[in-house]
């Protein structure tokens, strides 16, 4: 009803913006409207309300710890700026070691060379190349690398008689090239190098999915005895990889294993009939919602404001950002990531061929399933402190209805409280603008093709604490009405939590699509009826 | 930039700790009070507000000037806040026990305000409390989305210009007259909702949480 009246005109009115002439005729005009002259008064009392509420003085326990801090910081003698340029120098002395220890390695591995020259040509297979080119994983590496599958020498060196490195060879022969294997850069149980991609989305069905660059001839072919041509080989998106971070290692092992389950699970679907894009393709494709109305109330729930938002509270720790942020240009602090969404955005549209990849595979994983597809999709992690773990991940597509979108999955998770997950889709508009809309709450006041009020769609997200679980379970059990297309478990799928929902999602719709990163038990379910998303209930 | 501020902070980025600790011992109650308006309880608010301060302390070598530094400063405070209420309303949703079958998106706000209303504990706020009227308002505006209870403090609690809010919040000033606007209406749709219940539902029964009302006038 308010529509009708001119916003801005009651704004300016009520905020005191009017110019004199503007303001004797909105008077003019309240003097003939009462609806409009109650509303506005209503207003101003209001307004006068909110700026009569009483300061408060804040407890001295605020600056107690803030003083503390300063304190310390003097005591220190290191600036603030200081104390991260330390940080990042230690990071830099880490990537020198690095570099060292790769100068080393191709010294050892020069000696091989020879020794191997001079004994069995068999040996070559078990080198591994590795390149300088844009790895985000390749943290001091100063130029093309040739490194041994071990960072230990004495150890790689002792594998080079080794028959069994012939056999990881040749496995992933099978996914690359002929006796060519990619190096890691981090030591990892001593397994054999293309093992470690896994742990980072890249490696899928026993393939390793990287871009490969170039070939770049080798020097004399193999059957003449020489070397072996070098394909060089960049992963991508593997910032993750080096972040020194224990913490975050063990995290992104297991969604590592838990994307790996994502992503063959929907490789065996047709991106159409599964993920959230379908959701996607309601909200966005009907007329209602491509209205005036609608777009109006994008621009109140959306653009930059909540965009900085979700990501920003996912990057808490600092320090580990900044740290990061010096040698992996993917990793941004705060309101730095809006725009590395925008830039992802941008190149994601010049790649149709990504695009593609992505709308194949990165739906409904996380970020590590994305990532497989191609490396485009950035992942991020900031180890967090107290035991606690703390990850944003995001990834690119396109809607089904060829939307772009953006979709962000931030992950707080303390075992000290309850793990928590914030579910956030960004939507690209027309103005190239992120329009972000958290999952159930922020959707209620959407309008709907129906213009009942509420939504259509109902995405349920629900953590529920273990102590919880047989009123879930008892909940889903007694859902009757509608159909479940599919439900997103973000839990680990190793767990008895996510047994007992499986359990319960079986009673309820047998042989259900159930797509589970890895946190904390949590479900989101999608319910259609006769093709068309229903809001059937709420947990 | 105010003179006085532009000499504290040209001080702290030279590494003067004595005008940074001045610095933020000027902008504490206005930090705090914001975050009180914000999430409407007191301990979470000195505490986003400690965080707030010690986020600046770590990255006040990252303050360009390009605002000013209690803008900055109350940026910093607004994401906290933000964030804390968002995660609040997370765990909301993770309660069983408050949710109803069958009660869509809707629901989840009300148990938002009604968790709200439990968070709230005795303190200093009580005494205004007897304000029946100042007292409303701070219930509707607990009961508004973030980015609607967000420009509506900034504007009136701090009395921010658009210019400010705008860097506050990251929107153009455009965007922040639309927004404050249609945070006005929902407001003044949360305070007829509320008097509404008081006068004629007795029970206590929800009203609409939306502020979707509010554009009906």
């Amino acid at each position: 009803m308010v529509d009708r009246w001119d916003e801005r005109q009651c704004l300016g009115y009520l905020e005191g913006d009017l110019t004199p002439d503007e303001m004797a005729r909105f008077e003019q005009r309240m003097s003939l409207d009462r609806k409009l002259r109650e509303l506005i008064k209503a207003m101003q009392a209001d307004r006068a309300g909110l700026r009569a509420l009483p300061d408060e003085q804040p407890p001295t326990s605020v600056m107690d710890a803030v003083n503390g801090r300063l304190e310390r910081v003097m005591l220190l003698e290191d600036s603030p700026s200081e104390l991260a340029e330390a940080a990042t120098a230690r990071r830099v002395h880490r990537g020198r070691l690095l570099a060292y220890a790769g100068l080393a390695a191709m010294v050892l591995l020069s000696t091989g060379l020879i020794i191997y020259t001079l004994t069995d040509g068999r040996l070559q297979e078990q080198l591994v190349m590795t390149s300088e080119q844009d790895s985000p994983a390749d943290e001091g590496a100063a130029g093309p690398m040739l490194a041994l599958k071990d960072s230990e020498p004495e150890r790689a060196l002792s594998k080079l008689s080794m028959p069994q490195s012939r056999d990881r060879a040749s496995r992933f022969e099978d996914g690359v090239s002929d006796g060519i294997a990619i190096a890691k850069k981090k030591e990892a149980d001593g397994d054999a190098i293309g093992e470690s991609a896994p742990t980072v989305g890249a490696r899928v069905d026993g393939r390793v999915d990287g871009h490969v660059d170039a070939i770049q001839p080798g020097g004399a072919p193999a059957s003449s005895g020489g070397s072996k041509p070098r394909v060089v080989i960049r992963q991508g998106a593997l910032a993750l990889a080096d972040t020194d971070d224990a913490t975050y290692e063990a995290g992104l092992e297991q969604r590592g294993q838990a994307g790996a389950d994502s992503k063959n699970r929907l490789a065996e679907k047709p991106a159409s009939s599964v993920l959230e894009s379908s959701v996607e393709l309601e909200l966005f494709s009907s007329d209602a919602q491509r209205s005036p109305a609608f777009k109006q109330n994008n621009e109140r729930l959306g653009d930059g404001l909540d965009a900085t938002l979700a990501l920003g509270e996912n990057v808490g720790h600092k320090s580990d950002a900044r740290e990061l942020k010096g040698t992996h240009p993917e990793v941004r602090e705060g309101e730095d990531q809006e725009e590395l969404l925008q830039e992802h955005l941008t190149a994601w549209r010049r790649n149709d061929a990504l695009r593609r990849r992505l709308e194949a595979a990165a739906w409904g994983g996380d970020s590590v399933a994305a990532a497989g597809a191609g490396g485009y999709v950035s992942g991020r992690s900031l180890g967090g402190s107290d035991g606690g773990f703390a990850s944003l991940d995001t990834a690119a597509g396109m809607t089904a209805d060829g939307v772009p979108a953006v979709r962000v999955v931030a992950y707080c998770t303390n075992p000290q409280t309850n793990r928590q997950s914030l579910l956030a889709w960004m939507r690209i508009d027309d103005g190239n603008r992120i329009d972000n809309r958290l999952a159930a709450p922020a959707m209620a006041n959407e309008p709907t093709a129906a213009g009942s009020g509420q939504p259509q769609i109902v995405r349920l997200d629900v953590v529920v604490p273990a102590s919880q679980l047989p009123v879930l379970m008892d909940r889903l059990n007694s859902l009757s009405s509608g159909v479940l297309d599919w439900a997103y478990v973000p839990t680990s799928p190793h767990g008895p939590q996510w047994i007992a929902v499986m359990q319960a999602l079986d009673v309820l719709s047998p042989g259900l699509p159930v797509y589970s990163p890895d946190v904390d038990l949590a479900l989101t379910v999608i319910f259609h009826e006769a093709g068309e998303p229903v809001s059937v209930a709420s947990f | 930039m105010d003179v006085s501020e532009q000499e504290l902070v040209s001080r702290v980025t030279q590494g003067d700790r004595a005008a940074l600790g001045e610095l933020l011992e000027r902008y504490q109650g206005r930090v705090f009070n914001i975050a009180l308006r914000m999430v409407h309880h007191r301990e979470d608010a000195a505490e986003l507000t400690q965080d707030a301060m010690l986020k600046v302390i770590e990255h006040i070598g990252e303050f360009h000037g390009r605002s000013k530094l209690s803008t900055w400063m109350i940026r910093i405070a607004m994401n906290l806040c933000i964030s804390h209420l968002r995660k609040r309303r997370l765990r909301l949703t993770t309660s069983l026990d408050q949710g109803r079958p069958g009660g869509g998106n809707g629901d989840q706000s009300v148990a938002l305000r009604d968790m709200i209303a439990d968070d709230r504990e005795p303190g200093p706020l009580d005494r205004v409390q007897r304000d029946e009227g100042l007292a409303m308002l701070r219930e509707a505006i607990a009961q508004l989305p973030e980015d609607h209870r967000a420009i509506l403090v900034l504007r009136d609690i701090d009395e921010m210009d658009y210019r400010e809010i705008g860097e506050v919040l990251g929107l153009a000033t455009g965007t922040v007259k639309s927004r404050l606007f249609r945070a006005r209406l929902a407001l003044r749709g949360q305070v007829q909702s509320l008097t509404q219940r008081d006068d004629n539902v007795p029970d206590g029964s929800a009203p609409n949480a939306t502020g979707k009302g509010a554009a009906d006038g």
